[in-house]
């Protein structure tokens, strides 16, 4: 799999302080992750999933520790290693005066897709997520669900390597998420990576080749669903968190 | 880094800006023109019954008026910034995007000029259409007049961007009218030009010259009305170009401080 590596984050951690306090959200994370992996990030709030993912996408810098892409440092050309990404926030943030197509369009010319390619590529896009309907609708029209697939077809307009998905079915109803699931398992087979923030269990067990359970801006454990659960003798993930949460309990009042 | 690509990334940032604003241009179009209709109607037909008879009054009223809508319009930037933060946080998708995070300020900045240039643009026309023959318009000096009226639009871009940083939310936005646009506006020679000021009070002139609303307004006066009354209009640009690159530092430095970026 080491040939395969693609992103290794070595000692991250950060800090927020503020006029009252100081919190330390990461306190030195080091994971490896690996070209056309789904690798869930889990915790409970606070634990510092998003507060790593929005390190990887390189909208904060960490305080200390490094980011290694193909092996050189992301922070030396930050600029190219954004061309390689693909963030997907978990507010819809559609450009509600803008057509779905030109939503699509514009996303294609921030990262100088070729004007040609720009509208094969929207085209393509809203065939695959089921959009082609709203194509000419402003984004303000469409349902939670929708929205959702649009922010993935964004997401994938410049083909970025890493796409990074920050809890994208959250308030979703159950149908319209195991429909954005399978979608997501269409971008680990079409070969890109996936880091996925997300507090639903049962869709990390379902998607991701590896979870990383953070805990108190610490990685508590790294591996895969099914090796948690032999570990942990649990039939799913849902039981395994508990469990060790309730370790975790138990070790607090130790 | 890619030069060229950065700043085709721009480019198409700002030219997304313009789109959507040109679909409501019109929409703000009118505010500006109900705005000026009733000023100017104040000003040329109820205040000479007053007393005020200088023919060069209407001028004076329309263009001080043209001159300070950016200043109005920045209350609108800064409510769509900070709605933005509190919102949808489109900000953090525009972060993500490959561009230093300074430039996508001053994109916001240059959108935020593009549009009170845009929604001001019909207020011209109807200054002639009201004033009539009081307004001459080959009295203009056009090319003063464009460069000013670009670099105070963008004055006031980047110092919505300088203030929407030091704003924590959007409930602090009254604040913002009545304790810093209010007395800059009414103190930055709205009704009167820096030496008449002068003439009656050189202490606070002299303060005034702190005020970038001063050169906004002299330095476009200057462009329509007799020179020898106001500021020279270099030393007005000079200073709005000085201030712009005060307030675009001061509120990249701040922004990248608050949302805590590269």
């Amino acid at each position: 799999m080491s040939s395969n590596l693609l992103l290794s984050i070595q000692n991250i951690k950060k800090t927020f302080t503020t006029n009252v306090k100081t919190i330390r959200a990461l306190k030195g994370v080091s994971l490896d992750i690996y070209q056309g992996e789904i690798l869930s990030l889990l915790g409970v709030n606070g634990a510092g999933k998003t507060t790593l993912s929005s390190i990887i996408s390189s909208l904060n810098p960490p305080t200390s520790g490094d980011i290694l892409y193909e092996g050189k440092s992301i922070y030396q050309d930050l600029i190219d290693y954004r061309r390689i990404i693909g963030f997907c926030p978990q507010k819809p943030n559609i450009d509600a005066m803008l057509s779905i197509e030109e939503n699509l369009y514009f996303a294609g010319r921030y990262f100088n897709v070729p004007e040609a390619e720009i509208k094969k590529r929207a085209q393509l896009l809203m065939k695959k997520f089921n959009l082609t309907q709203y194509a000419t609708s402003k984004g303000s029209i469409l349902s939670g669900g929708y929205k959702q697939r649009f922010l993935l077809a964004r997401t994938l307009m410049h083909q970025p390597k890493i796409v990074i998905l920050d809890e994208p079915t959250v308030g979703l109803d159950p149908h319209i998420r195991r429909n954005l699931w399978d979608v997501i398992k269409e971008l680990k087979n079409d070969g890109v990576t996936v880091l996925l923030t997300t507090h639903y269990l049962d869709e990390a067990e379902y998607l991701s080749d590896r979870v990383c359970i953070l805990d108190k801006g610490v990685i508590k454990l790294i591996d895969t669903p099914k090796n948690l659960k032999e570990t942990y003798n649990q039939d799913n993930l849902e039981n395994v968190f508990i469990e060790l949460i309730k370790e975790d309990a138990n070790i607090d009042e130790y | 880094m890619n030069t060229k690509k950065i700043y085709k990334t721009f480019l198409a940032l700002l030219y997304k800006d313009i789109v959507v604003f040109n679909k409501r241009w019109i929409y703000r179009s009118i505010d500006a023109l109900v705005w000026m209709i009733a000023i100017l109607f104040v000003a040329h037909y109820i205040m000479p019954l007053f007393g005020i008879t200088d023919p060069n009054y209407g001028t004076f009223t329309l263009i001080g008026n043209l001159a300070v809508w950016g200043l109005l319009e920045m209350l609108t930037s800064i409510a769509m910034f900070l709605g933005d933060l509190q919102g949808d946080k489109a900000i953090t998708y525009y972060l993500s995007l490959p561009l230093p995070s300074s430039m996508i300020f001053i994109e916001q900045a240059c959108a935020s000029a593009y549009r009170s240039m845009a929604s001001s643009l019909l207020l011209l026309p109807l200054g002639k259409l009201m004033l009539g023959d009081s307004f001459v318009l080959s009295n203009i000096n056009w090319p003063h007049f464009i460069i000013a009226f670009c670099i105070i639009n963008l004055f006031y871009g980047f110092f919505t961007i300088f203030v929407a940083s030091y704003i924590p939310d959007l409930a602090a936005l009254t604040m913002v009218r009545s304790r810093i646009m209010f007395p800059l506006w009414f103190l930055g020679g709205f009704q009167f030009p820096w030496k008449m000021l002068y003439k009656v009070c050189p202490s606070i002139a002299y303060i005034n010259l702190c005020n970038p609303v001063i050169y906004i307004m002299d330095g476009l006066r200057s462009t329509a009305l007799p020179t020898e009354n106001y500021l020279p209009f270099w030393n007005c640009m000079g200073m709005l170009i000085f201030f712009s690159i005060i307030f675009s530092y001061l509120g990249v430095k701040k922004l990248q401080q608050r949302l805590d970026t590269l």
